[in-house]
């Protein structure tokens, strides 16, 4: 019987503070991102993130170093790159409409992941970005949990 | 004890005939099989329908689920979902998560009856639905086809099919547990692709070509490619080599100025 990994988004937030140099976020974060990236290179899980951030974390596109570090992840089996498309727009507008109706700002880029990540059926959508982790907890943001970088904790088993 | 869905067919001119009945009912549990497994992400969801009546004439069924042993699916959610998916496709409404395969489950469904004076009903709690042939009508154009001239599509290349013309391969996109094969996107190449083909398969590749969208999901139902898939890699240890190595946001921004101003840059900012 097939089984499912388990599913991680990664907004753009998260993919710049596992690549760039100077720390971008609290160490602990930084640690479950880490942690996280090994384990999809040993494909216990998937990261899934859209194609948007391609152009949000690399200012130029020619760069050698962020080619390769694309290219790589496309080839990844375990790394999800989704398109963006129609669905994606319509219901990140649905939720774009449903954060402003209760008079908070939704910027479409972020609509798009939290959208893309609902969308590609995942477990989590991590962020750094503590406003919509804070949009999840307030129920706007419903479909899919939407938290901060986190290490699992272990079970420990007795027998 | 679960609420009932019932079904009627009628014919404003006529009886209803046994083959009706027998196409409906074999699409009805298909595509109420395809919800559950829709709803679930579970490849062996299932749930099996008692029928708690039965009338002749304009025909009409009740059909209460029989609750499944594991309770992983909720019948309740299956049948409302079924029973709005129908209502809104309809009205060129799409619920976010459905699949493509879903939409061409209630399209075969929906088009089962079809005669010009055929009515299906469908009513479940509040929500009744009279499939006439306008309603028909109204979800062929709903579920259209769309194309996009140039897409590209990343996934495991498998299962060729070299044995009728065109010729076409699946390709699984990552995230699709292997042997789902509704969730495959079938790709239809020319004849003179076959040999670099064959030495793709069992790789991941990146597909370019013509794809063709149903109204929801993210992956095109099928692509038609002229040129060779571009097989990938991936480099793990130079992966690795790149964590918290790049200068990627400068010393005098934070990470949301430097998403800002590249939004900006892009034109998506707001």
């Amino acid at each position: 019987m097939p089984t499912r990994k388990r599913r991680i988004y990664w907004d753009a937030a998260c993919i710049i503070a596992l690549l760039n140099r100077e720390a971008t976020t609290e160490e602990k974060y930084l640690t479950a991102i880490e942690g996280t990236f090994e384990e999809m290179l040993d494909g216990k899980l998937l990261i899934v993130t859209s194609d948007v951030f391609r152009t949000e974390v690399f200012v130029d596109k020619d760069d050698r170093d962020a080619q390769a570090v694309y290219n790589n992840l496309l080839g990844c089996d375990s790394f999800v790159i989704l398109d963006v498309r129609t669905p994606m727009f319509d219901l990140a507008g649905q939720l774009r409409q449903r954060c402003g109706a209760k008079r908070r700002k939704l910027k479409t880029a972020d609509a798009l992941h939290v959208a893309a990540g609902s969308l590609g059926r995942v477990d989590e959508i991590w962020t750094t970005d503590n406003k919509l982790v804070r949009y999840h907890t307030d129920g706007l943001l419903t479909e899919t949990p939407v938290c901060l970088p986190h290490l699992r904790q272990l079970r420990l088993r007795f027998e | 004890m679960h609420p009932v869905l019932h079904v009627r067919i009628r014919h404003d001119g006529g009886p209803v005939i046994l083959r009706e009945l027998h196409e409906l009912t074999k699409h009805l549990q298909s595509t109420l099989t395809a919800v559950s497994r829709d709803l679930s992400d579970l490849q062996d969801a299932h749930i099996d329908y008692e029928i708690t009546h039965a009338e002749t004439g304009s025909l009409a069924l009740g059909l209460r689920p029989i609750p499944p042993d594991k309770d992983r699916i909720d019948p309740h959610r299956v049948l409302e979902t079924f029973t709005h998916d129908i209502e809104d496709i309809q009205a060129n409404r799409f619920r976010a998560s459905m699949t493509p395969r879903l939409t061409q489950k209630y399209h075969s469904l929906i088009r089962t009856v079809s005669a010009e004076d055929a009515v299906v009903e469908y009513r479940y709690k509040q929500c009744s639905i009279a499939v006439d042939s306008a309603f028909r009508a109204r979800f062929d154009v709903a579920l259209k086809e769309r194309v996009a001239e140039d897409v590209q599509i990343v996934g495991h290349l498998d299962a060729l099919d070299a044995h009728r013309k065109s010729y076409r391969f699946y390709l699984y996109p990552k995230f699709v547990v292997q042997g789902r094969i509704e969730w495959r996107i079938e790709c239809r190449f020319p004849t003179a692709l076959l040999s670099q083909i064959v030495g793709l398969i069992k790789k991941t590749v990146k597909v370019r070509g013509k794809g063709f969208f149903a109204p929801v999901g993210l992956y095109p139902l099928r692509v038609e490619s002229t040129e060779a898939p571009v097989p990938l890699n991936c480099d793990a240890d130079l992966l690795r080599s790149y964590v918290r190595k790049m200068n990627l946001v400068p010393s005098d921004m934070t990470v949301a100025e430097y998403l800002q101003r590249n939004r900006e840059a892009a034109g998506f900012a707001d």
